[in-house]
């Protein structure tokens, strides 16, 4: 399972997730959470881009 | 002297911490990264598999390594140990700095009032024992009990030398100067022994006490009278050296005794007597989960459990802060400590030992009371400097009546000896303990628990309170008030699906129909749940979830999906507290109050508009510790909230106000737990009280010290102060510190 933020590896296990479209999606904090909650869109047609601002 | 020997303490050290809570690889990096930004760190290597980290420290300290491992979210497993330690308050300051020098050691506070320290210590380079031998080495005696401290050795060790005192020191009077000197032995080296000791502990270690004036004074004069009756034959003050003792130690018994009627109130909570329901009559602290204890009207409930038998009203006032009695009957929960009214109750226990609420409230308390709060560093470093200065006053004092006012020797060793028997440190050192001591207990007696001591400093600079809603303004029962179904069955599906769900909003839900469909692949997030029932798809959330997974527009404080199209929506209420309106209306005339809740309904804005102040909804925990960390650049900030769900933000707050909502204390965050959100009206005078007290105190001991010494040294000569008395205004100088803060 990959962070489709920050492209790091998570478990499925990781209390940071969302769904969207109605698949899941697992992150390895809060940050990264936020930041596709605010455009998940654009993560998952570009690709990861490392660690948002403020981690 | 004190800084070489603190370098030297800090050289090259090597710690090795275990990380808790590292998931993933940004852990590791973001780990490294705080530990080496703390200053003397010269190399962080943190590994995730063996979640240990090993920190070369040069000149750091290892409690700024562990607070910075904190702050960035994670935390270091580490070991506290409680010992009773004999040390006086001068001396307290130094002993702290002496156990944070030690390899290994975290943090130590020290309350000089109970003669308790807590010592966190890394569990992986040191130990408790370790830690005690090297104590010993300098002299501290201490002694690290697992179950409950003994107390009154303090009390019981003064009171005797003080018994041989009073009973010889009159006969010193008798103008025999043979008799006076046999008769002084006993008083001056066993009665005055403890300030002997004292003295020659404070000189090893580099530091003063009181002790160092009181056996300086007491054998100043005593050496002066031998020398005199050998020699000299000019004057004796055999009599004025026991005097000064015998003052100095009913002072210090006095003081000892008022120090524990004050911490006792709770620890005899601890030991009770209680009858097991065959008659036989055993210590609480012997009773086992279990047992069946008989309480008979008056009597104390001895531990935590449930009504078996009878009825009765009990006073839980140590618990809720309610003044009232409480009705229980079979089945109900009673806590150890409260105290049955009327009625007669058989309680089956539940919890024993450690594991009751009085005990974890001793436990909190304790810590709590070892606080030390920043102007309490002011009256340190007069304390540093003070014995020292005093012994050049009295140096001075002599030179200047024998040298330059000719007066005769016995006369200016009378007036140097009267300078050291009445400056007085020890008000400087009490007067923290003392006052907060007093302040956290008078709070407990409303239910409130103090976790943390500068939290009561603290709150005296906040500007803004953050309430939580669910359950600390509202009751924390939602309930649905209304519901549309736009998919018939539909409501039936979102309760089976919740019933599998503990949030309160689930409950809610869940509670709306009785029949259960078999679920699948439930998963839980936050603002939802989503899982296959009966071979639909089914998510229940928030409006933004519902938005970015659902077709069409969810329109209620929660809607459910059916196979991704929103297929009913759910209003929901949950009703005030009583009394929160009166509160907020008080808050609002001194703080900014924000309203800050994940609830991102209308009922919030219901809430808010009718407290009238601001609101900031639809947050999730993350939100919360943000908006905290932003208003604290405007100043103080104090968040009120269910210290469980709201643990981050509560550990960001300046202030961390917890709401109880059970008896299990080390559940909650925070820094002080109160028992609803009435309580906080009176925490917040009574943290105003205390602060002020200590204050006083610190003026007071100023004040006392700036007028009995000029007196002692002569200065309303031919009106002088007979060093007996010195000693003894000294000594009430002492007593009447706490005495005053009880005052608040």
């Amino acid at each position: 399972m990959m962070d489709p933020v920050c492209g790091m590896e998570v478990k499925e296990t990781s209390t940071y997730k969302t769904m969207y479209k109605g698949k899941m999606y697992y992150f390895c904090s809060p940050h990264c959470k936020t930041a596709f909650e605010k455009d998940p869109e654009s993560y998952l047609k570009g690709g990861p881009r490392g660690m948002p601002h403020g981690h | 002297m004190g800084t070489e020997e603190k370098s030297s303490l800090r050289l090259r050290k090597e710690e090795e911490l275990k990380i808790l809570g590292m998931h993933c690889a940004t852990c590791e990096v973001t780990v490294t990264k705080a530990i080496s930004g703390v200053k003397g760190v010269q190399e962080a290597r943190v590994n995730l598999a063996s979640g240990n980290a090993k920190v070369i420290l040069q000149g750091g300290r290892l409690k700024e390594v562990v607070d910075a491992v904190r702050k960035a979210g994670y935390d270091v497993a580490l070991q506290k140990f409680t010992a009773k330690v004999r040390v006086s308050e001068e001396e307290s300051h130094r002993l702290t700095e002496i156990l944070e020098g030690m390899d290994g050691v975290v943090s130590a506070k020290i309350n000089p009032s109970s003669g308790l320290i807590i010592v966190e210590y890394n569990p992986v380079t040191t130990s408790s024992d370790r830690i005690r031998e090297e104590l010993e080495r300098r002299g501290y005696r201490i002694e690290i009990e697992e179950e409950r401290l003994s107390r009154s050795s303090d009390f019981k060790d003064l009171s005797t030398r003080l018994i041989v005192g009073a009973l010889i020191s009159p006969f010193t009077l008798i103008s025999i100067p043979v008799l006076q000197f046999i008769l002084s032995i006993p008083v001056v080296f066993f009665a005055g022994m403890r300030f002997h000791t004292g003295a020659y502990r404070a000189l090893r270690n580099r530091t003063t006490n009181m002790d160092v004036l009181v056996s300086l004074s007491s054998l100043t004069a005593w050496v002066y009278s031998l020398v005199s009756l050998l020699y000299l034959h000019a004057g004796y003050f055999f009599d004025s050296a026991s005097l000064l003792v015998t003052f100095i130690l009913a002072g210090k018994t006095l003081e000892a005794y008022i120090k524990e009627r004050t911490s006792n109130d709770v620890v005899s909570l601890q030991s009770v007597k209680a009858t097991r329901a065959n008659g036989e009559t055993v210590d609480s602290r012997k009773l086992r989960v279990g047992d069946v204890v008989v309480v008979k009207a008056g009597e104390v409930v001895p531990a935590d459990g449930i009504v078996d038998e009878g009825e009765g009203y009990v006073n839980e006032s140590i618990y809720t802060g309610e003044p009232l009695p409480v009705k229980k009957k079979k089945g109900d929960s009673v806590i150890g400590g409260s105290t049955l009214v009327s009625g007669f109750l058989k309680v089956y226990v539940t919890r024993t030992g450690e594991r009751t609420y009085i005990s974890q409230v001793i436990e909190a308390l304790r810590e709590a009371e070892a606080v030390r709060i920043p102007i309490q560093g002011l009256a340190d470093r007069i304390s540093a400097v003070f014995v020292p200065t005093v012994i050049v006053v009295a140096l001075i004092s002599f030179a200047v009546w024998f040298y330059t006012l000719h007066q005769t020797l016995t006369f200016s060793i009378l007036i140097a000896v009267a300078v050291l028997a009445s400056a007085c440190p020890c008000g400087f050192g009490l007067a923290t303990p003392m006052a907060v001591m007093v302040g956290i207990r008078k709070l407990l007696r409303r239910g409130i628990v103090v976790k943390r001591g500068e939290s009561l400093e603290k709150l005296g600079d906040v500007k803004t309170f953050v309430l939580d809603k669910t359950g600390t303004i509202t009751r924390g029962e939602i309930k649905v008030e209304r519901f549309q179904e736009y998919v018939p069955g539909a409501v039936e599906l979102a309760s089976s699906l919740e019933r599998l769900s503990n949030h309160p909003v689930g409950r809610a839900i869940a509670s709306l129909s009785s029949s259960s469909h078999g679920v699948e692949g439930f998963t839980e997030m936050d603002g939802g749940v989503y899982g296959k029932v009966d071979q639909h798809e089914v998510l229940v959330g928030k409006p933004d979830l519902v938005r970015r997974n659902c077709e069409g527009e969810p329109r209620g404080d929660v809607s459910v999906c059916v196979d991704w199209k929103v297929a009913g929506d759910f209003w929901l209420n949950d009703e005030m507290r009583e009394g929160v309106k009166e509160v907020v209306e008080e808050l609002k005339r001194r703080f900014r109050v924000i309203i800050a809740t994940g609830d991102s309904s209308e009922y919030a804005d219901r809430i808010a508009s009718e407290l009238r102040v601001e609101l900031r909804k639809g947050l999730t925990p993350e939100d919360k510790v943000e908006l905290v960390r932003q208003l604290k650049r405007e100043g103080g900030v104090a968040f009120v909230g269910d210290g469980v769900n709201d643990a981050q933000a509560l550990k960001e707050a300046d202030v961390g106000i917890a709401v109880s909502s059970g008896t299990d204390l080390a559940k909650y965050a925070g820094d002080v737990v109160i028992p609803g959100l009435n309580a906080l009206p009176f925490l917040i005078r009574q943290s105003h009280r205390t602060v002020r007290k200590i204050k006083e105190n610190i003026a007071w001991a100023l004040t006392y010290n700036a007028v009995l010494v000029p007196v002692a040294a002569g200065m309303l000569y031919p009106l002088v102060l007979p060093p007996e008395y010195a000693a003894l205004g000294m000594a009430m100088n002492s007593v009447s510190v706490a005495l005053w803060s009880f005052v608040q």
